[in-house]
């Protein structure tokens, strides 16, 4: 008899020898490490790099670039000659036209090896906000961009911290001078727009927004439509006892909670007497002078004085500007409804007792008829212009 | 033939690609730093492990829960949740070994652990503020992940940058306790949360197949108040003490808070658009030197704190909230 010694052997060594691979590959041992170490140098160098870009979102065209005709950012920008600097800080056009020229000539301050990569929209840039994004870090508003070195590539969102001042925590005094209805903000934080809304904020919200110039106030919109925005951006209208908190110069920052709070009508000043208003609205020899409206821009600047050489000046102590004069300005008033228009605008001459801080008007946010508006003087312009500024709120605690 | 079979199946598996210790740690490292680079959260498991004088050397030889991170990925949405283990070696030294999971703490391990073994004298540190490191000379860097350990008779540092952690989001895992925001409130502050670059989130593009949980917006545009359709986004107990975790952040138009009648640090909050003083919209809050003898002890109508427009008068709703009506 024969004894064939069959081996089972050799029929499960091949599955075996296949099970040992398919372990190895699963736990990665033919994993490159190399690869590894190379993508977290190249997010490292992305990090660097988005910090340096960081630093242009929130400069803007600090060196003035554009002027020197180092960076054409006509497309971006629209042709329109832009006359401050603070516009284009934190300001999502000028960062696209950064990132589109990085691609063909050299930038200062542009990390170099890192280059943009267009995003779905077609453009650089893409505006965020938490009605558009979902995520728990997504912010109100802000700009994402996605820049690329090597294999790799990173995506940031720079928020706006340029445009927003947070109101120091004491007590406050809402209405004009003379009236001391107080209230404090000693456990909450407040933040509120220096600058009225642009029409380069609405018309990146609502594409078919019609406007003349970008820079310039957005003041065509009816109320509904300006608490749409705000809310867009996770804000709301800046109500009046804040709007008059940030406006009204306070006595010595240090003492929180004064006994006395003394209200100069005039942002610039605590010594009204010593103000030029003060005189217009007092004296009939008052002579006006077109160095006024750098301060307020009455109507009598009209024609005389370009709006923009007004528009980002003339601040008040918070950073705050485009307060007495230019356009009115709407706002949420908590205390009285019928109080919800700051009226000093260039519908005023530089006599008007709208030009003080606290004095308000109404208006019903309905429509651009002066029938809709409620104002105890004569006003002049066909069409009133009412601007708005938001304001949002920071959770002390959480 | 069959011995030598198994000796290259042994040698296969037993062949990790024998690094040197320094090659280990660097690609441990590197791993360490694509899956954590995104934390926006930090929630410490054992605080007397962290920022600790000592190295962690007790109790020897077992697995102790260390820190659990939550990171973004690259849409903006999350990405994982990871927890650093700590296997304390023995009295002897031996056995140590740092692991990074990709679960929450506490719960079973879920798919593959990041190992790095062989290591003793670990420290663990992370803060807020640049401060004085434990370990001499060195300092400790604002929003970094340091492990200082030693392996193999030498000593190693790693720094982690947690790109998207804020001051508020370190804190103890289950505090219910109130944080407050690291905004400052002096003149020009800009508003922002402190952290590694304020002003800027990063979503880092790491191509790796993982299950994240979906962070989820809340609210819409025509929420209000009077009709009940805001939702809360945080919840205050008498005890100062969140009922549920603040979540404001999340609100897609905004939020407000009401006035505050169970705690003096904060008031409940909602996601939506804030009317306050407006009839039937909750009262606005006129502030800390208001609030004159009520003590917080539950919504009440006399509440000086509380204002509504001229012509509404203050009312306590089925919530306990002081509305205007």
């Amino acid at each position: 008899m024969i004894k064939r010694e069959i081996s089972l052997l050799p029929i499960f060594t091949v599955p075996v020898i296949l099970v040992a691979l398919a372990v190895f590959f699963r736990f990665s041992y033919f994993k490159n490490p190399d690869r590894i170490i190379q993508k977290r140098d190249n997010l490292q160098a992305l990090i660097e790099g988005a910090k340096k870009i960081k630093k242009i979102w929130h400069e803007g065209d600090l060196r003035g670039d554009i002027k020197a005709g180092k960076l054409d950012c006509s497309k971006e920008l629209k042709d329109e000659k832009i006359v401050d600097s603070t516009f284009l800080r934190c300001n999502f056009r000028f960062l696209e036209c950064v990132l589109r020229e990085s691609l063909e000539k050299e930038i200062i301050d542009f990390p170099r090896n890192i280059s943009p990569v267009k995003l779905e929209n077609n453009r650089y840039t893409k505006i965020v906000t938490r009605s558009n994004m979902e995520g728990p870090k997504v912010p109100n508003y802000g700009v994402l961009i996605h820049i690329a070195h090597g294999n790799d590539s990173l995506k940031i969102v720079f928020e706006d911290s340029c445009h927003e001042a947070v109101l120091p925590q004491r007590v406050y005094s809402y209405g004009v001078e003379g009236n001391d209805w107080r209230w404090d903000n000693l456990d909450r934080l407040i933040v509120i727009d220096k600058h009225l809304v642009t029409n380069n904020d609405v018309a990146e919200w609502n594409p078919d927004f019609k406007f003349k110039k970008l820079s310039y106030p957005a003041t065509n919109l009816k109320l509904q439509d300006m608490e749409k925005f705000c809310l867009s951006r996770g804000k709301q209208i800046t109500s009046a006892h804040v709007f008059d908190a940030a406006t009204f110069f306070p006595g010595n920052l240090k003492n929180k909670t004064p006994q006395i709070i003394f209200k100069s009508p005039y942002p610039w000043t605590r010594v009204k007497m010593n103000s030029f208003l003060f005189s217009a609205q007092r004296y009939a020899d008052f002579v006006f002078e077109n160095k006024y409206c750098g301060q307020v821009y009455s109507n009598e600047c009209i024609g005389k004085v370009p709006f923009e050489d007004f528009q980002f000046k003339a601040t008040t102590w918070l950073g705050l500007s485009e307060i007495l004069g230019g356009s009115m300005e709407v706002m949420r008033n908590s205390i009285d409804a019928r109080e919800n228009l700051f009226a000093s605008s260039y519908h005023f001459p530089i006599t008007s007792l709208y030009h003080q801080l606290g004095k308000r008007g109404f208006w019903d946010g309905l429509g651009f008829s002066w029938d809709n508006f409620e104002l105890g003087e004569n006003v002049f312009g066909e069409i009133p212009q009412v601007g708005f500024r938001c304001m949002r709120m920071i959770s002390n605690a959480r | 033939m069959q011995g030598k079979l198994f000796l290259v199946l042994i040698i296969l598996f037993s062949c990790r690609f024998e690094r040197s210790p320094q090659k280990e740690i660097k690609v441990f490292e590197a791993e360490l730093f694509l899956r954590l680079v995104s934390t926006y959260k930090a929630k410490i498991v054992n605080q007397e492990y962290i920022n600790f004088q000592n190295p962690i050397t007790k109790p020897p030889f077992t697995a102790q829960s260390l820190i659990e991170f939550e990171t973004i990925g690259d849409n903006g949405n999350a990405r994982g949740i990871f927890c650093l283990v700590y296997r304390i070696p023995s009295a002897k030294g031996e056995g140590g070994r740092l692991k990074m999971t990709e679960n929450p703490c506490g719960e079973k391990e879920e798919g593959p652990a990041l190992r790095l073994g062989g290591i003793k004298d670990l420290y663990l540190e992370l803060s807020a503020t640049p401060k004085d490191s434990i370990r001499k000379g060195e300092k400790i860097r604002p929003f970094h992940l340091a492990l200082a350990f030693e392996k193999s008779k030498k000593k190693y540092l790693l720094e982690i940058p947690l790109l998207n952690l804020s001051r508020e989001e370190i804190y103890l895992k289950g505090s219910k306790n109130l944080r407050t925001t690291s905004v400052s409130s002096a003149r020009f502050s800009n508003g922002l949360s402190s952290s590694y670059a304020p002003g800027v989130i990063f979503f880092p593009i790491i191509e790796e197949k993982r299950i994240s949980h979906k962070v989820e917006m809340i609210g819409e545009i025509s929420d209000n108040y009077p009709n009940g359709s805001s939702k809360y986004c945080h919840k205050v107990n008498e005890k100062c003490q969140s009922e549920n975790e603040f979540s404001c952040e999340r609100c897609r138009y905004g939020w407000f808070e009401v006035v505050p009648t169970k705690c003096p640090l904060a008031g409940d909050k909602f996601c939506g658009v804030d009317r306050c003083g407006e009839k039937g919209h909750p009262a606005c809050f006129r502030g800390l030197k208001f609030e004159r003898g009520l003590g917080f002890s539950g919504c009440n109508p006399e509440n000086k704190s509380a204002f509504c427009q001229k012509g509404l008068t203050l009312v306590c709703d089925t919530k306990g909230v002081l509305i205007c009506d």
